[in-house]
């Protein structure tokens, strides 16, 4: 129950930063510098605005750097890309699956880890230690542990 | 018989030793015949040799501009330099293709050399298992993507090699990613074997580990100079876009990540034997898948080969691998199943666990990313593009948790952890970390990414020096001694635990270099001779322009100088070049790189009256990401020059603390 809890909840805070940080405040002003960092250019495979080094792609900033100083809002300026150059150019998908997968993967597989956790039935005991290597590392620092609490035990 | 005839020959007996053993490898196993299993191997040496008379034919053939070659012709040129005539091996499809071929067989026949007599119950099966993955490369090489396809007429001259591939990075980045992605078939097989056989104790990992360390080794490293390659050669003032080839690199390297954490409760603790030989066949399904990307044309990248039927015929072997691989598992699903648990959420298992988790999610998020395009378009009709405004957004915070975790992980016990000892351990890395973040956010950083980064940064950090410290002080009771020897002495200890935390220290450093990228400045505009800007502290003119032909290419260069403090720091040489022989245009970037930022300089064009448009980026702290690299390629060295599991001894003294604590 408390793991299900947990898991509850660390998904709510999931969608809500994801929905959250999913996209700009449609109707704040945007500097150019911010609508140029998430807008994808259509001259660069795979490049935002701001990292297409094409010669469009400086006209196409200077465009939007004019949108901005007459006080087009983030939906403006997005509807008119979408207008003129595609969907595409907004780099990431619409709200919905496309978001919503990566987190509900995080708490199955939260709620799974729980579960390994949860699912013990007999209490630990000494003969489930398997024999390990002991380096030169874990001797040295077992010795010092073991002078620590026998000093802090005298 | 010309060279093409010959060349495609040699590939066809390699094929057919390759089937051979394939054959040989599997009857001997069904028979338990050694004398088959021999026969198995030889035939697989064979196909080695074979690959690598192929390769060297194919190398001849670049160096002797021999044009009657269609490969030859169009990945090289009279005037290509040595270096990038040999670069030029795996610069296109098929030749890339009998590059991977070449490697994938050395680390077949090595495995299976060196496995014979260490774990011959399996090797057999894993002898099949490669020498299937061979067959089906060598298969593509000679039916479907001949590198020694002839042309009619003979070009006098070659295309040359594309200018963006004409970088160093470029002659060792797709080598060692070649050699990232070749080397996780190995651990593949071998886990595959075990299925296959039943053998299903710890000895398929501790045999393969090794393997799988180099593998991953190779992978990082290749990953980083590609990303070296992006920043010096794409003019974009990036090193990491998401491209989809990218992202395909990534998804073996996360998986193969996860298996290298999570191997390490299966030797501790017997548990995560599912999960474990899971991830090792998901890592090298993910390398196919990644190379099964970059031919079949499904996404377009500046990383893609052009489109070519042979995507296609990656598809099937992609899902017979997927189905039978995950069919065995779940068909030994109940011999896998480990009946021990996990006793405590704070262990140094269930930081693994959690460890574990945060990687799939990301390869998993960076896999639906990458194909989520394709099936919006397939469902729709409707073209999207899914790039950095996503993969930032859920991405960065999962890296940023796993990075938190690196630093907690070893502080924390195994089986069950004492919360005093981790405070007390903790302390300090926690509050070096929340004091970078209330610097940070005095100085009012804005970027939270930015800043729990740095944060973070100095607390795994700090937490992974003071491991080292704590180690230093554990032997310094027994033997007193300085700086250096105590270091060497406290490594040498236990080359594994400290060579993975210099890893951890080099992932530190690369986190320190990415953070660097909230507090980017850019500039862009026109400018004429005499004329200057300002990039934070930089004073930057540009003084005048030169143009000048070679014989591959006209050079337009614009003269930059970089001032700071009034005082003359560097002069920065941008160039816009256009190859003659490609009529491709490309930019040489201008780049002034100290510890603290990097000044980059790109110029898009020159017009007729040397005016110059000019993109300039301030780009901080990004030398820390190659030095990263670096630091994590150390601690790969000090991982594997520890001694093979094989060779190590299991601790008496641990045998002796049972015995006493549980008398007979």
């Amino acid at each position: 129950m408390k793991a299900a809890v947990v898991a509850v909840s660390v998904f709510a805070a999931l969608i809500a930063l994801l929905f959250g940080t999913s996209g700009p405040d449609p109707d704040s002003v945007p500097t150019a510098e911010e609508v140029a960092g998430r807008t994808m250019s259509p001259f660069c495979e795979g490049l935002t605005l701001n990292e297409c080094p094409h010669s469009k792609s400086t006209a196409l900033r200077a465009q939007i750097e004019s949108m901005v100083g007459e006080g087009s809002t983030n939906r403006e300026i997005d509807e008119w890309m979408a207008r003129n150059y595609g969907i595409a150019s907004q780099g990431r998908p619409g709200a919905g699956l496309a978001w919503l997968a990566p987190p509900a993967l995080a708490v199955l597989g939260l709620i799974a880890v729980f579960g390994v956790i949860r699912g013990r039935k007999t209490p630990p005991t000494i003969t489930e230690l398997p024999a390990v290597e002991l380096s030169d590392d874990d001797e040295a620092r077992f010795t010092a542990d073991f002078q620590g609490y026998t000093r802090g035990s005298e | 018989m010309d060279l093409g005839a010959f060349g495609r020959a040699i590939l066809l007996a390699a094929f057919f030793c390759a089937a051979v053993s394939l054959v040989f490898s599997t009857a001997s196993a069904r028979r338990r015949d050694e004398r088959l299993a021999v026969s198995g191997r030889r035939a697989l040496y064979s196909a080695v040799i074979l690959v690598t008379a192929a390769s060297l034919l194919m190398v001849a053939a670049l160096f002797a501009r021999d044009f009657s070659l269609g490969y030859v012709a169009r990945y090289s040129s009279r005037s290509t330099t040595p270096v990038y005539t040999l670069t030029a091996l795996w610069a296109g499809m098929e030749g890339s293709l009998l590059f991977w071929t070449l490697l994938t067989c050395i680390y077949a026949a090595t495995a299976a050399a060196v496995q014979r007599k260490r774990r011959p119950e399996l090797t057999p099966i894993a002898t099949a298992v490669l020498s299937c993955i061979v067959a089906f490369f060598l298969g593509l090489l000679a039916f479907a993507a001949n590198p020694f396809a002839t042309v009619s007429p003979i070009p006098p001259d070659g295309s040359g090699l594309n200018p963006l591939l004409q970088s160093p990075f470029m002659a060792i980045h797709p080598v060692l990613l070649y050699l990232g992605f070749t080397g996780f078939a190995v651990p593949f097989a071998f886990a595959f074997a075990s299925l296959v056989t039943g053998r299903l104790d710890v000895g398929w990992f501790t045999s393969t580990r090794r393997w799988t360390v180099v593998a991953w080794s190779f992978l990082t490293i290749g990953i980083i100079l590609g990303g070296a390659w992006a920043y010096m050669e794409l003019g974009w003032g990036g090193y990491w876009a998401w491209d989809p080839v990218e992202n395909a690199s990534l998804l073996p390297w996360l998986t193969g990540t996860a298996f290298l954490h999570s191997v390490m409760i299966q030797e501790r603790r017997q548990m995560l034997k599912v999960w474990n030989v899971a991830l090792i066949l998901g890592t090298y399904c993910l390398a196919i898948f990644g190379t099964f990307l970059t031919r079949s044309g499904l996404l377009s990248s500046v990383h893609t080969f052009s489109e070519s039927p042979i995507g296609k015929m990656f598809l099937p072997f992609l899902a017979v691998m997927l189905v039978v691989a995950f069919g065995l598992l779940g068909y030994r699903y109940e011999k896998l199943r480990s009946h021990r648990h996990l006793e405590s959420m704070f262990s140094r298992e269930a930081m693994f666990l959690f460890n574990n988790l945060l990687l799939v999610t990301i390869a998993f998020t960076v896999l639906w990313g990458t194909l989520y395009p394709v099936f919006v378009e397939a469902l729709s009709g409707d073209k999207i593009s899914v790039g950095p405004p996503f993969f930032n957004t859920v991405v960065g915070p999962m890296a940023l948790a796993l990075v938190g975790l690196a630093g907690i992980g070893p502080l924390v016990a195994w089986r069950r952890g004492s919360g005093r000892s981790l405070k007390r351990q903790i302390a300090v890395p926690a509050i070096s970390g929340a004091f970078t973040i209330v610097v940070l956010a005095l100085l009012q950083v804005r970027s939270a990414g930015a800043m729990f980064g740095l944060g973070l940064t100095v607390f795994v950090a700090t937490a992974t020096l003071g491991e080292f410290a704590r180690g230093a002080a554990a032997h310094r009771g027994a033997r007193p001694f300085g700086l250096l020897k105590g270091l060497v002495t406290v490594v040498g200890g236990n080359r594994r635990r400290y060579g993975g935390y210099i890893v951890h220290l080099g992932v530190v450093l690369i986190c320190l270099g990415i953070s660097g990228t909230a507090f980017r400045l850019t500039w862009s505009g026109v400018l004429a001779p005499g004329d200057t800007f300002s990039l934070g502290s930089y004073d930057i003119g540009y003084e005048s322009a030169r143009t000048f032909e070679t014989d591959e290419k006209q050079v337009k260069m614009a003269v930059m100088s970089v001032g700071r403090d009034g005082k003359k720091v560097a002069e920065l040489t941008p160039q816009r070049n256009l190859h003659f022989a490609q009529n491709q245009p490309q930019s040489e970037i201008g780049l002034r790189t100290t510890l603290s930022e990097d000044l980059y300089l790109v110029l898009t064009q020159m017009d007729a009256q040397n005016r110059v448009t000019l993109r300039a980026w301030l780009n901080p702290l990004v030398a820390w990401i190659w030095i990263g690299g670096a630091f994590m390629a150390l601690g790969m060295l000090v991982i594997l020059s520890g001694r093979p599991p094989e060779q190590r001894r299991v601790s008496s003294k641990v045998r002796e603390a049972e015995r006493v604590a549980i008398p007979a």
